[in-house]
């Protein structure tokens, strides 16, 4: 019929033939995906093919009293919703006139009847209808659901009972005994910092095995049949980067995988409109879609993807960034990966990694820090099978058990990390996979402290909702799990505020050598404030050589020597999170990208990629 | 009882024989996870631990630091050469180990961290391929050393606070007034136990038929040892302890990474050790 109306030509019907015998998609969706065909035409078709009646959305919209809550859901993974009620039938409005879905849920009705429409036109129907319970859902439910895991509390009464008590101690300790306070609180902040030292020590050795991690090889990819593979849902939030999108578009586009399997989704903030009009210019094929998410507060990543989420088909989801650039196969290995591990299996962490590590000093650290984080502490904790908190993108989820723990916390800044606990705390596991997504690296100083602000915000959150029950956490990570939690995530809060208070003492004194707080440092403590210093540092920048050399990175090996200079940052970066904790402790500091010298050449790279 | 009478103090040697019955136990753990049946590996653990004790305690009369000192420099350089044994199959994380091994050796005594150095070398040179050549290999292994060297001299210069370092404590012109002394049998006495198990670990791996590379190296260490405690000016009872416990834990490790399979070579090592304890004890 397609090829009598002048739609397509015989040889795209022999291609997707092809196709679908690889792919094992529907003709249909292989003529969009591939985009040889108008959607509204192909509708058309699709409607005088079943004999049914062609409806524009548009023009003649839904009964929104027709609508059950209870069937959200089901409207957006089956494509069907309410339209209208004639003449005591009811009529459906699908894109898929020939689900066995709805073939079988209302057989035994004789007053229902169906018409056809664009699958776009069911998504923009649905958003308008349910738009603003959706919203109300992204932000919210997890608030309702479970209260002990959202962050929308920042400190729990009990929480700040437990501190008014410790802070009471201390200084009635200090009053009693101000220098035996002040020595026994150096040297526990001494010590923590020694283990977190050992303990990132001992994490990188793991990691510097040249087996751990890599999980999935190329013949694994090669074995997945394509026809087998589910359709899988690309989340990529995005918020005033429309300079951006043509390097993720290029990205997406080159992605092995079947293009008709894939659900893109464009989440897009709706008055964000130089970003909604450039997406538009791009004539994206079918396989992208815009969300636009209804303004509300707290305006973060987690509720656009929450709200995107209700609107996701995929049996997997993944998140991207505006400006990532993911290794084509990593959907494919991320199947593989939750083929191989079984049920347990919640979520698979891509590595990720700067395109422009070369741009300036901060790039290069940011790099080393990046290279570090992923190559060499995730698969460690993944290997120990302990809590790992998520990377911001390229995180792979079962969709279902996504939807099961609550999804993103809306009001935690962090909220990948956040997720990647709270998988483990629900007794899920979380991995890592040896692909790698390639995003662009803070190159300007500002934006950097604004990103790693509210990353250490975030972590501090975090802890804090992870901690109001924490002999509850202990039951149900064990002890490895909660002790790599605090190691880990608090050992990153704690050596970033704690830096500075180490330094300024030491080179007061050295400077000086009038160090009023040298009481304060007897022998011990001096000793293993000297091993921090000397060991604990040189371990500390060796690790980064370390990762260097496993991404054999070599060039930046001697850039790692000035890594203390990027901890110092990561302090002021440190108390202005702990400021806005107490201030402002849901605001969203934006990232800016797209401002990097490499985004023209990637920008140049895109538009030359042909499909 | 005899041996007990020859210790140094009853309370010393006890402190040693525990610390030699922690590192015997694991190393027969090492020989257990690689499948080495156990009447092998019992009485070879027992018989090595036995006359290293009495190598330790008896010949050289050990001080309990001393003692320590010496099983630690056997125990880094076990691990050494773990490291140097399975740099093929785990590539970097080898590397990290000896590094940080290197690292630890500098709080030691110097004979291990000289040692250190020498096998550290022989990593660079036969991995250059793997880590882009001999710059970055040497990079790479020698950084921590180098940087915790310079930050402990740093807090040194600085008068903030004393690490032992007792490479600082060389006293470089005694090296450069070191000659060639006949050997003496008074040093080579208590050596010889270990030069006699060392010599059995060698032939043990021609008689498995292998190649027998980490085994070279281990020779070559052997005489990189002999030649420093011959060419010292002093006989240094310390250094004579090191050299005896390195030989030991090098020996200790080619046959826990390499264990013998074939019963002759299983017999032969047994000899070698019996034979090492038979001169040991005389």
């Amino acid at each position: 019929m397609m090829v009598a109306a002048g739609l397509i030509t015989r040889e795209q019907v022999q291609l997707a033939l092809q196709k679908q015998a690889a792919w094992g998609s529907k003709l249909g969706d292989i003529f969009l995906a591939m985009g040889w065909v108008k959607p509204l035409s192909f509708y058309k078709v699709l409607a005088s093919q079943f004999e049914l009646q062609f409806v524009n959305l548009l023009e003649e919209p839904a009964d929104e009293l027709l609508f059950e809550a209870a069937d959200y859901k089901n409207y957006a993974q089956h494509l069907y919703l309410p339209w209208r009620r004639k003449d005591g039938v009811l009529w459906f409005a699908t894109s898929e006139p020939g689900s066995a879905y709805l073939r079988d849920r209302w057989a035994a009705r004789r007053d229902i009847g169906f018409v056809v429409t664009s699958r776009f036109d069911i998504l923009w129907e649905l958003q308008r209808v349910a738009g603003p319970e959706f919203s109300q859902q992204a932000v919210y439910e997890l608030v309702e659901s479970d209260p002990d895991h959202s962050a929308s509390t920042v400190v729990t009464e009990q929480q700040k009972q437990t501190i008014c008590i410790l802070l009471l101690l201390l200084a009635v300790s200090v009053y009693i005994a101000p220098t035996a306070t002040g020595i026994v609180f150096n040297a526990a902040l001494n010590l923590l910092l020694c283990l977190g030292f050992v303990f990132r020590t001992l994490l990188c050795w793991i990691s510097s095995n040249d087996d751990v991690g890599l999980v999935i090889s190329n013949r694994d990819v090669a074995g997945l049949r394509e026809s087998n593979l589910p359709v899988y849902t690309v989340l990529v939030p995005m918020y005033k980067e429309p300079e951006v999108l043509p390097i993720m578009a290029a990205a997406l586009r080159t992605m092995d995988y079947p293009r008709s399997k894939l659900d893109i989704k464009l989440v897009l903030e709706e008055n964000d409109f130089e970003t909604i009009n450039a997406a538009k210019a791009l004539a994206l094929d079918t396989t992208f879609e815009i969300i636009r998410v209804p303004h509300s507060e707290p305006k973060t990543k987690p509720k656009a993807c929450n709200y995107a989420l209700r609107l996701a088909r995929g049996k997997y989801l993944t998140i991207y960034d505006a400006e990532d650039k993911p290794d084509p196969d990593q959907l494919k290995k991320a199947v593989a990966a939750f083929r191989r591990w079984g049920d347990k299996t919640a979520c698979v962490q891509a590595r990720l990694n700067y395109f422009n590590a070369q741009e300036n000093w901060l790039t290069r650290m940011f790099t080393l820090e990046y290279s570090l984080w992923f190559d060499m502490f995730l698969p460690a904790l993944d290997l120990l099978n302990v809590p790992i908190p998520l990377g911001g993108t390229s995180n792979h989820f079962d969709t279902e058990k996504l939807r099961e723990v609550g999804a993103w916390d809306a009001f935690n800044v962090t909220e990948d990390a956040d997720l990647g606990l709270r998988f483990a705390a629900m007794g899920y596991h979380v991995g890592v996979i040896n692909s790698v997504t390639y995003e662009e690296a803070n190159s300007h100083l500002g934006n950097w402290i604004r990103q790693r602000s509210r990353w250490i915000k975030g972590y501090m959150q975090t802890w804090l909702v992870n901690m109001r029950h924490p002999i509850r956490l202990y039951r149900r990570v064990g002890f490895r799990g909660f002790w790599s939690l605090q190691l880990f995530v608090g050992g990153s809060i704690v050596s970033g505020l704690a830096y500075p208070l180490m330094l300024v003492p030491f080179l007061l004194w050295v400077i000086t050598r009038t160090n009023p707080l040298h009481q304060f440092f007897p022998p011990a403590v001096l000793f293993i404030s000297a091993v921090n210093l000397a060991i604990g540092n040189s371990c500390l920048i060796y690790l980064s050589m370390l990762a260097v050399a496993k991404r054999k990175n070599y060039w930046l090996l001697p850039h790692t020597i000035t890594i203390p200079l990027y901890w110092l940052l990561q302090s002021i970066a440190a108390y202005k999170g702990l400021f806005q904790l107490a201030v402002r402790p849901f605001y969203w500091e934006k990232t800016v990208h797209g401002i990097s010298k490499y985004t023209k050449s990637e920008l140049q790279r895109a538009r030359s990629v042909s499909y | 009882m005899l041996l007990l009478a020859a210790l140094p103090s009853f309370t010393g040697g006890v402190k040693i024989a525990g610390l030699l019955s922690v590192v015997c136990l694991a190393w027969l753990a090492h020989l257990e996870s690689t499948s080495v049946p156990w009447f092998w590996s019992y009485p070879a653990t027992l018989l090595l631990g036995a006359q290293l004790l009495i190598v330790l305690v008896s010949r050289l009369e050990a001080s309990v630091p001393l003692g320590f000192e010496a099983l630690a420099s056997g125990v880094l350089v076990y691990l050494m050469f773990w490291a140097l044994s399975v740099w093929h199959r785990r590539g970097l994380q080898a590397l990290a180990t000896l590094a940080f091994l290197l690292a630890l050796a500098l709080f030691g005594r110097p004979t291990a961290l000289v040692c250190g150095v020498f096998l550290s070398l022989i990593f660079v040179a036969s991995s250059r391929r793997q880590f882009g050549g001999y710059s970055k290999g040497a990079f790479l292994i020698f950084t921590p050393a180098a940087l915790c060297f310079l930050f402990t001299v740093l807090l040194r210069v600085l008068a903030v606070i004393v690490i032992h370092l007792p490479v600082l404590n060389l006293n470089l012109l005694e090296i450069s007034a070191w000659r060639f002394v006949p050997l003496h049998g008074l040093w080579l006495r208590p050596l010889l136990p270990a030069l006699i198990v060392a010599f059995g670990t060698v032939c043990c791996a021609l008689l498995e038929g292998r190649r027998a590379r980490i085994e070279l190296v281990y020779c070559m260490l052997l005489l990189f040892l002999l030649a420093g405690i011959v060419l010292r000016p002093t006989l240094d009872r310390a250094a004579l302890l090191d050299a005896t416990t390195i030989a030991y834990g090098g020996a200790m490790c080619l046959i826990g990474t390499t264990p013998p399979r074939r019963i002759s070579s299983r017999l032969w090592l047994l000899l070698s050790i019996v034979a090492a304890l038979g001169v040991s004890a005389r």
